[in-house]
């Protein structure tokens, strides 16, 4: 069986969950997977990246269902998601004994193609297809079915004559979205074609003319060739970035699954906010988070840096918005938003019912800072990997600027000689609210101030050295007797509740204990202090992440989406390969075996993110660092060889890496460092084409030369 | 043609039980049915007396309460009866004699109305609370189909336990999503989803107190269950019969050949 799809039985029971897993996105438009049902529109509508709805709180705006067939009776359905091709294939036995066949893809070239073939089936009433749609608050919602409508009348289309088409269009007062589709049926075969574009409510009229022309091309240019152009994109995905472990198939596929939803979550526009569930479903309402900036973002650095810089461009693009934010609060610099929507204000909400149907007030919006960081954060991973100065120039540095700027002023000092605090904040761990000097907020914050200070930067030459004043006062964090960071002013004196007394993680312990006893324990919802060890590890004092690791992981609830991945990376970063992995494997299956229950909702991409670093960052050692590309694996046994593909500086690079063994391919010289930290007992390690690249063995002190293979 | 059988005594539930079936059967375009059983097969004159002339007749049904009043319920025609929880507000037993052995034996769901019970209102809401098992699914779709189709809010409510609740909360809104998920699964037409965690029957209670208390309020509640009032069994019943002063509409659950 091969481990480049997957295979899923769709069940009523199922359903919904395949229709996240099967979910086609090409980053600019997504679509719930599978043949959605006549009476299945209210799920399975098409979103645009960035398009919102006019709820107070903004959700992404429902447009067309694009993929509604009606077969009757479904007695069975099988689908296979194609992760090469990037294509769904579905099955379908109907009631009546017939089978039905369908292929569709949303494509990787064309920015709104959407396309289904299906075999065995005839529409029944003819005419144009339907796009059907729901609306909800503050839309306006025009759907046309239109008769014969001849593309040729004004004589300049080449599009196929006899096609009906049927248009459509929705708007609220933040975004629009409009599509144009064809079908047609021949020889026991439909076709049907969906051109889309959204954008602004002001540019309707210009959208769909846009659909009008993009479905004309795409109709001139037929399926065949529309399915081919869409494949070969992936396949120069795929060439540059598969993961191979061939020795595990089963976590093989899920690598690739997550790989594929990464890749699928961004493109190549000019920006793109991805969502902490992307385009595969309404949780979250399509907000971003820093699940976006430190997860997924790196992963497309590596593997897509095009995708990821679209991505970071949507914080840039709104640092105008968290400039007038900082400023509102009495803060210099920018203030980006904890949730993100369409223009760069907080979206987060500031109430919600728990579950014992109270109301609770929601702080992240108001308290979880470390987001501003974690853009800055982003953009530095994403200059290490790929070298872009003009990148550096245009849009990292004015973050890195103000950011800093942010941190500068939101600093208390206090006292003489001044001590800096950051008080009254929200950590990664959320259980514990209004605290001070959170140790990631304070070191992401020390960080962003260095990066800054060392800009070469003539305009805030005059600022760097308060930059780097405050960064010194910043108050040094406090490590317990075992050498243990202690995560925010006070948490070792809270009740040492550890979490096995309330049960086996993962679980929800803010739910179980209730918020206000969860406050007084030091049960923590997910990797925070330990956050730090993951994204700098060269400035947390040597030998702490055992004491780190030894410390927290008793106390991790693992409530959170987020942490499986991270755990595992840094149990492979220290050598703990067995719980490692184990902790991988349940971040690679967290949406397969639908471990939060919130599938149906989306797919969790922060997890996927999470995942490739922890196989790149954590098992391979893999980063970019200041000499060149450092690789320090630590691989289990198990895994046999493991192999990944990176692009570094513009350069693909391919590692092969084992528990004895490590071989670095590319395609042009890189600068590679290579350290003997992990279990190699022998270094065998292969160069191919890196004669002007040096790579540094330092296990045994010597500088090794590639030689070409 | 299809009916809505109200069973009336002489006690002052009548008044409630009388009203309820007549708001169900306007609710549901069914006729409305009300009778009463004794011995010698006459309506007492002090039986529903200040309802006016408009008002839906008395039939009266002669022999033993119970045996009478299931033969009226196993005709085709009766979709849902309405009977009277007990006599007397004050009592400690949760049910009368006779409406406690209706319901265990009756295939018709039933509607429970306590004494002190509110007529529903022009658009009535449900409360649908559910244990997301198939079997209770499967007994209640019908009513549930039903009242949809004629415009009552539904309102469904899940508790969640120790081996259902999500192993991961990232935000409050992985609570909307899991409700919302929940209502899909198996009530599409249900207005508002509530899920929560704890005791069954505390968490029901506290859900309605709540509504109410917001001002909204709950005319009925619809619950699937298994007919069964034998000690241990039941609870959320029972404590929905006792404490919730809305009628309750009893369904019963018929468990599948092997299931």
């Amino acid at each position: 069986m091969t481990t480049w799809s997957v295979d899923f039985d769709v069940t009523p029971e199922n359903r919904r969950r395949v229709e996240s897993l099967t979910a086609l996105s090409n980053g600019r438009f997504g679509t719930k997977g599978l043949l959605a049902a006549p009476d299945d529109i209210d799920r399975s509508t098409t979103v645009a990246s960035g398009i919102f709805d006019g709820a107070p709180v903004p959700s992404l705006l429902r447009g067309p269902v694009w993929s509604a067939v009606d077969l009757g009776e479904r007695r069975t359905e099988q689908a296979t998601l194609d992760l090469r091709r990037g294509v769904l294939e579905s099955t379908v036995r109907c009631n009546d004994a017939v089978t039905v066949r369908a292929t569709e893809f949303v494509s990787r070239r064309r920015d709104g193609l959407h396309a289904l073939m299906i075999d065995g089936w005839q529409p029944q009433r003819g005419g144009p297809p339907p796009l059907l749609t729901t609306t909800g608050p503050g839309e306006r919602s025009l759907m046309v079915q239109s008769e014969v409508d001849d593309p040729h009348s004004d004589g300049e289309s080449s599009a196929p004559a006899n096609h009906p088409r049927t248009r459509f269009s929705v708007t609220s007062h933040r975004g629009a979205m409009t599509a144009a589709a064809a079908e047609w049926f021949d020889a026991g075969t439909t076709w049907r074609i969906a051109a889309m574009a959204a954008g602004s409510p002001g540019e309707l009229d210009g959208l769909r003319q846009r659909c009008e022309h993009d479905l004309d091309e795409a109709l001139a240019a037929g399926w065949a060739q529309l399915l081919e152009e869409h494949v070969d994109s992936w396949a120069e995905r795929w060439a540059v970035a598969a993961i191979d472990l061939p020795a595990d198939p089963d976590l093989e596929r899920a690598l690739r699954f997550t790989q594929y939803h990464l890749l699928s979550a961004s493109d190549d526009s000019d920006e793109c906010g991805i969502a902490a569930r992307g385009l595969t479903g309404l949780a979250y309402r399509g907000h971003v988070f820093w699940d976006g900036d430190v997860f997924v973002v790196p992963a497309l650095s590596a593997m897509a840096p095009d995708l990821a810089r679209t991505a970071l461009r949507y914080r840039f693009n709104r640092l105008d918005t968290a400039r007038a934010r900082a400023a509102e609060e009495g803060r210099r610099g920018a203030r980006f938003p904890w949730e993100s929507a369409s223009s760069g204000v907080e979206t987060t909400p500031t109430e919600a019912r728990d579950l014992q149907g109270r109301l609770q007030p929601i702080r992240t919006g108001e308290q979880e800072e470390h987001i501003v960081a974690d853009v800055a954060w982003a953009l530095q991973d994403h200059l290490a990997w790929t070298g872009d100065d003009a990148f550096a120039e245009e849009v990292v540095q004015p973050v890195l600027i103000d950011t800093a700027r942010y941190w500068d002023s939101r600093i208390d000092q206090e006292g003489e000689p001044p001590v800096g605090h950051i008080r009254q904040v929200i950590g990664p761990d959320e259980y514990h609210e209004a605290v001070d000097d959170n140790v990631f907020t304070n070191e992401m914050a020390r960080w962003n101030l260095e990066c800054a200070a060392e800009l070469d930067a003539p305009s805030v030459s005059g600022e760097q050295d308060s930059w780097r004043r405050t960064a010194q006062l910043l108050v040094v964090p406090h490590r317990n007797d075992e050498g243990c960071h202690e995560q925010f002013n006070g948490f070792f004196e809270l009740e040492p509740v550890m979490v096995d007394s309330i049960g086996t993680p993962p679980l929800p312990a803010d739910a179980l204990l209730g918020r206000d006893r969860i406050e007084q324990v030091q049960i923590i919802k997910q990797p925070d202090v330990l956050m730090l060890h993951h994204l700098f590890p060269d400035r947390m004092p040597p030998g702490s992440l055992d004491a780190d690791l030894d410390c927290y992981l008793p106390r991790t609830a693992h409530g959170s989406s987020l942490s499986p991945a991270i755990t595992g990376s840094l149990l492979a970063r220290a050598g703990r390969l067995d719980e490692a992995v184990r902790w991988i494997e349940m971040a690679a299956r967290f949406d397969l075996d639908d471990i939060s229950g919130t599938t149906a909702g989306g797919l969790h991409l922060a997890t996927m993110g999470g995942l490739w670093q922890a196989v790149t960052r954590g098992v391979l050692g893999l980063r970019p660092i200041k000499d060149g590309l450092l690789i320090d694996p630590w691989v289990p046994p198990d895994w046999g060889t493991i192999t990944v593909r990176v692009i570094y500086h513009s350069t693909p690079v391919r590692i092969d890496a084992s528990s004895d063994g490590l071989r670095v391919s590319a395609s042009d010289p890189v600068a590679l460092v290579i350290t003997g930290i992990g279990p190699l007992r022998e270094h065998h390690i292969e160069m191919s084409r890196t004669d002007a690249g040096r790579a540094w063995d330092r296990a045994h002190d010597q500088l090794m030369t590639g030689r070409s293979s | 043609m299809r009916r809505v059988l109200a069973c009336v005594d002489a006690s002052p539930s009548a008044r409630a039980v009388a009203e309820t079936a007549e708001a169900l059967g306007e609710l549901l375009r069914a006729a409305v049915d009300i009778v009463t059983v004794n011995e010698a097969g006459i309506v007492p004159d002090t039986l529903l007396q200040d309802r006016g002339p408009e008002s839906i007749p008395v039939r009266a049904l002669t022999g033993e309460v119970v045996p009478a009043l299931l033969a009226e319920l196993s005709s085709d025609e009766v979709i849902v009866a309405v009977v009277g929880a007990r006599a007397v507000a004050a009592k400690t037993e949760v049910l009368g004699h006779i409406a406690r052995k209706l319901l265990e034996r009756s295939a018709v769901p039933l509607v429970v109305v306590p004494p002190t019970a509110v007529v529903p209102s022009k658009r009535p809401s449900v409360l649908v609370p559910l244990d997301g098992a198939v079997a209770t699914d499967r007994a209640i779709v019908d009513m549930v189909g039903r009242l949809a189709d004629f415009g009552v809010d539904l309102l469904v409510v899940h508790v969640l336990d120790a081996t259902t609740m999500p192993r991961v909360i990232d935000t409050a809104d992985d609570i909307r999503v899991l409700a919302n998920e929940f209502g899909l699964r198996h009530i599409p037409t249900a207005r508002h989803i509530e899920l929560r965690l704890g005791d069954p029957a505390g968490e029901i209670l506290d859900v309605i107190h709540r509504i109410e208390a917001e001002g909204a309020g709950v005319d009925a509640a619809l619950i699937g269950w298994r007919q069964d009032l034998s000690p241990g069994r039941a609870d959320v019943v029972r404590r929905l019969l006792r404490e919730a002063a809305v009628p309750l509409i009893m369904v019963p659950i018929v468990e599948e050949q092997g299931s």
